[in-house]
C-alpha cells in the first residue's frame, strides 16, 4: 500500500488514498473512491527528483505518488519500461558512451563532414549563382566605398589582364575575370563568380608584371577550385552546426564557433592555391622570383608608405592633426586585412616561390 | 545558493511555483536528445522535444502537483514534415524565379497566424493539471487580428526601403529620400510595437481554460507604454556600455603592434558589445514576465510574478560564462537555474483545489506546433 493523491479528473481537489498492485493492475482506495483499473488502461510517469511520479488513468484520472522509490518498485512490479532514451541515460555505461560517441560524432562533423558538404553543396551550384553572388559582394563593397575605381593606366591594366587570360593552362582552362580595383591596402583576393580582383596597391608594390601575374594565378586558383564559395558554405554550415547544438539562445556562441572554426581551413586552401600558381608559371615559362620579391615586399609594407597618398584626404582633411591621421590609417588597415594576414606568409612560403618549386612535390 | 523571490510565505499568500529540474538529471535526458537526433539525422527530433517537454512541465509543481503534457511524437512528426516541404518550398522558389519567390513568402506569412494560432491550441489542449485539461478558445479570426499589424510592423521598414529604392539590380545609390523613409518607418514600428506586443499577449492570455475556469488580461494599453518607455530606458544603457566595449576595442586596435593581426582587436571589441546587447534580453524578460503575468487572473483570482532584472541578469551571465568554458556542456545546468529562477518567481492567490473539468475537449492536430517552431518562432513574448 504506497499513499498517494488521487484526482478523479473532474475537480482538482486532492483525495488522499493508497494504491496497491493488483495481479494485473492497480487498485485504489480511500476518501470514498475504491477502483481497480487494468493494466492496460495506465500509463507510468516516474519522477526523477522531488516531483512525484504519477499513473494516468484513460478517463483522465491520475494518482500522484510522492514515494520515488516506492512508485519506482511498483511500476518495475508493472512492467513498465522507461522509453529507450532513459534507458540509454540510466546506466553509467551507455550514458559515457553515449557522450564520447556525441563527441566524438561532433568532432568528424567538424573535422570532415562539414567540408565535405560545403565541398558537394558548391559543386552542385550553378555557376550563374555563384556570378551572381559575386556581383553582387562587389557592388556592395563598391557602394561602401571601400572599392575604389583602378587608378592605374588603362594600358598597364589591359596588359596584365591579356597576359593572364593568354596564359597557357595545365588542366582544363577555368573561366575567370580580372578586375582591379583601389583599396587602400595591397590585396588581391578572388570572389565568388570568378572574379579575380587585385588592389592597385598590390601592383604599384610589385617590380614587374610577372609578379603581379603569379599572385593573380594564385587567385585563379583559387577560382579554380572554388575556394571562396566553399569556405563561406563551409563557414555557414559551422555556424548552423553550432547553432542547433546551442539551441536557441546563445548566438554569440554560435556565431565565434562559426567564425573561428572557418579559419582552419583556409590554410589548406592557400597552400593548394600556391601549388596551382606554381605549376602555371612553370608551365607558361615565367618566373617566380619576382613575386618572391613582391611578398617580401609585403611584409614590410605599412599604410604611410602607400604610394597613393591622396587617397587619404577622401577622409581627412589636409589640415588634420597628425593623430587623426594615424587614426585614419587604423581605420584603414582595420577594413581590410593586409595581404598577409589572408594569406600564410612563411619564410617556407617565399623560398617555395624563390625556387619555383613546391615544397611537396 | 537561494535564487528564490519568495522568502517569506504564509497561507493567504499566492501559493508559488516550484521548479524541480536538477542540471544532472536533465543533462542524461538533453545529451541523449541530441546524440540520438544527430545519429538519425533528426528524425528523432519529436521525441526529443517530448521527452524534454515532459520533463520541464513534470518538474513545475503548483501546490506539490505537477503539470503534464501529453503531446504525441508522432503528431509532432507529421508536423515537422510539413515545415520541411515549407522550408524546401521557400529555398527552391528562390533559385527558380524572383517572382516565385515573393509568392512563396507571401503565402507563409498568410498562413502564419493560421500556424501559430494552430500551435497554441495544440500546447495548450495537450497540457494538463491535476488531471485537468487547458484549452485555447481564441478565434482564427482574432489570431489574424492580432498577427497581421505585427508582420506589417516587422516587415514594413523593409518594404518600404525595397520600394524606394531604384530597383534590385544595382543598389550602388540607395536615394536619401529612401533612407529617410526607411528611417521614418522604423520610427512608426518602434512606436506601435508596444501596443501590438500588448494585443498579441491579451489574445493569448484571454482566451486560455483551465477546465472549466478561465484566464483573464486586464493589463492596460497605457502599462504597456510604461514598460516600453522604462525597457527603451535600459535599452540606451546598454547601448552606451557596447559604444564604450567598441571604442575599447578600437583603442586597443590603435596599439603599435597590432599591425597585420588586424582582425583580432576587432573581435573582441565586438564580442564585447556582443555580450553588452545580449543583456537586454534577461532584464527584458523578466520585466516582460513580471508585466504579463501580475495582470493575468485565473478564475479571478491574480498571479504574481516577482522576478528581479538584476537576479536574472546575473543568471544568465554565470550561465553564459561556463557555458563558454565547458564547451557548451553546461547548457543544460543552465537551463534548470533559469527555469528554477523564472518559474519560481511566479505564484497565484487563487485555490488549486477548485479547478473543475469542462464538457468540450477536443484533438488538435499538430502540424501547427512544429511549423511555428522550426521557423523560429518561439514566441516568449
Amino acid at each position: 500500500m504506497i499513499a498517494c493523491r488521487y484526482f478523479d479528473g473532474v475537480s482538482s481537489r486532492a483525495i488522499a488514498a493508497s494504491v496497491v498492485a493488483t495481479n494485473d493492475g492497480v487498485r485504489i482506495t480511500g476518501g470514498g473512491v475504491d477502483r481497480i483499473v487494468d493494466r492496460v488502461g495506465l500509463s507510468f510517469a516516474p519522477s526523477r527528483g522531488d516531483a512525484p511520479s504519477r499513473i494516468a488513468f484513460d478517463d483522465g484520472a491520475l494518482c500522484e505518488i510522492p514515494d520515488r522509490a516506492a512508485a519506482e518498485s511498483l511500476f518495475a512490479a508493472l512492467g513498465h519500461r522507461a522509453d529507450f532514451g532513459d534507458r540509454i541515460a540510466s546506466r553509467r555505461s551507455t550514458l559515457a558512451l553515449v557522450v564520447a560517441g556525441f563527441i566524438g560524432i561532433s568532432a568528424a562533423l567538424y573535422l570532415w563532414g562539414v567540408p565535405l558538404a560545403a565541398d558537394a553543396i558548391t559543386r552542385g551550384m550553378p555557376a550563374e549563382w555563384q556570378r551572381t553572388f559575386g556581383v553582387r559582394v562587389l557592388y556592395a563593397l563598391e557602394a561602401r566605398g571601400i572599392f575604389q575605381p583602378s587608378t592605374l593606366s588603362a594600358e598597364r591594366r589591359d596588359r596584365l589582364r591579356l597576359r593572364a587570360q593568354q596564359m597557357k593552362f595545365v588542366d582544363e582552362r577555368p573561366t575567370f575575370d580580372v578586375i582591379f580595383r583601389r583599396f587602400k591596402v595591397p590585396n588581391a583576393f578572388a570572389l565568388p563568380g570568378e572574379f579575380v580582383v587585385v588592389s592597385d596597391e598590390l601592383v604599384a608594390l610589385a617590380k614587374d608584371d610577372d609578379a603581379v601575374l603569379t599572385v593573380i594565378a594564385h587567385e585563379i586558383g583559387h577560382v579554380a577550385h572554388r575556394d571562396a564559395m566553399r569556405g563561406l558554405m563551409r563557414a555557414t554550415l559551422l555556424s548552423a552546426l553550432a547553432t542547433w547544438y546551442v539551441g536557441d539562445a546563445s548566438t554569440i556562441a554560435a556565431t565565434v564557433a562559426g567564425g573561428l572554426g572557418g579559419l582552419h581551413y583556409t590554410r589548406h586552401d592557400e597552400h593548394e592555391a600556391d601549388l596551382f600558381a606554381l605549376r602555371q608559371m612553370r608551365a607558361n615559362h615565367v618566373s617566380t622570383q619576382s613575386a618572391a620579391d613582391l611578398f617580401r615586399s609585403l611584409m614590410a609594407w605599412r599604410p604611410t608608405m602607400s604610394v597613393e597618398r591622396a587617397d587619404r584626404s577622401s577622409d581627412v582633411p589636409p589640415d588634420a592633426k597628425k593623430e587623426d591621421v594615424k587614426k585614419a590609417d587604423a581605420k584603414e588597415r582595420v577594413r581590410i586585412p593586409v595581404y598577409l594576414s589572408t594569406h600564410p606568409a612563411t619564410e617556407a612560403r617565399i623560398r617555395m616561390f624563390e625556387s619555383g618549386v613546391a615544397s611537396d612535390e | 545558493m537561494t535564487e528564490s523571490p519568495i522568502d517569506t510565505y504564509s497561507p493567504r499568500d499566492a501559493r508559488p511555483f516550484v521548479f524541480t529540474g536538477t542540471g544532472s538529471e536533465y543533462f542524461k535526458i538533453w545529451i541523449v536528445n541530441l546524440a540520438l537526433t544527430l545519429v538519425t539525422l533528426g528524425i528523432y527530433s519529436p521525441w526529443a522535444k517530448v521527452r524534454r517537454l515532459r520533463y520541464f512541465y513534470g518538474n513545475t509543481l503548483l501546490d506539490d502537483s505537477p503539470f503534464e503534457f501529453h503531446g504525441s511524437p508522432w503528431a509532432l512528426l507529421k508536423g515537422r514534415l510539413v515545415a520541411l516541404m515549407l522550408l524546401v518550398a521557400y529555398s527552391q522558389a528562390g533559385k527558380i524565379s524572383t517572382m516565385l519567390w515573393f509568392v512563396v513568402v507571401a503565402v507563409l506569412i498568410a498562413i502564419l497566424p493560421w500556424l501559430l494560432w494552430r500551435s497554441w491550441r495544440f500546447r495548450l489542449a495537450n497540457s494538463s493539471y491535476r488531471g485537468i485539461r487547458f484549452r485555447f478558445e481564441g478565434s482564427l479570426a482574432g489570431a489574424y487580428a492580432t498577427f497581421i499589424p505585427l508582420i506589417l510592423m516587422v516587415l514594413g521598414p523593409t518594404l518600404v526601403l525595397v520600394l524606394f529604392s531604384s530597383g534590385f539590380a544595382a543598389p550602388r545609390v540607395i536615394a536619401g529620400k529612401a533612407m529617410g523613409a526607411y528611417g521614418v518607418a522604423i520610427l512608426i514600428a518602434l512606436l506601435v510595437a508596444p501596443w501590438f506586443v500588448y494585443r498579441l499577449r491579451a489574445y493569448r492570455h484571454r482566451h486560455a481554460r483551465l477546465g472549466a475556469s478561465a484566464f483573464a488580461f486586464n493589463a492596460t494599453v497605457g502599462g504597456a507604454y510604461r514598460l516600453a518607455g522604462m525597457l527603451f530606458l535600459t535599452l540606451i544603457g546598454v547601448i552606451v556600455c557596447s559604444f564604450l566595449a567598441a571604442f575599447l576595442g578600437g583603442a586597443i586596435a590603435s596599439l603599435p603592434h597590432y599591425e597585420s593581426r588586424s582582425m583580432m582587436p576587432i573581435f573582441v571589441g565586438s564580442a564585447v558589445g556582443y555580450v553588452a546587447l545580449l543583456s537586454i534580453y534577461p532584464l527584458a524578460a523578466a520585466r516582460l514576465q513580471n508585466f504579463a503575468w501580475n495582470n493575468t487572473t485565473l478564475d479571478g483570482q491574480s498571479f504574481q510574478s516577482r522576478a528581479s532584472s538584476l537576479t536574472l541578469w546575473g543568471i544568465d551571465a554565470t550561465n553564459l560564462l561556463l557555458f563558454v568554458v565547458t564547451l557548451g556542456f553546461y547548457w543544460p545546468f543552465a537551463m534548470m537555474r533559469r527555469a528554477r529562477y523564472r518559474i519560481g518567481s511566479l505564484a497565484w492567490f487563487g485555490d488549486p483545489d477548485t479547478i473543475a473539468r469542462s464538457a468540450a475537449i477536443g484533438n488538435v492536430g499538430a502540424a501547427g506546433d512544429e511549423t511555428a517552431d522550426l521557423f523560429g518562432f518561439e514566441l516568449a513574448l
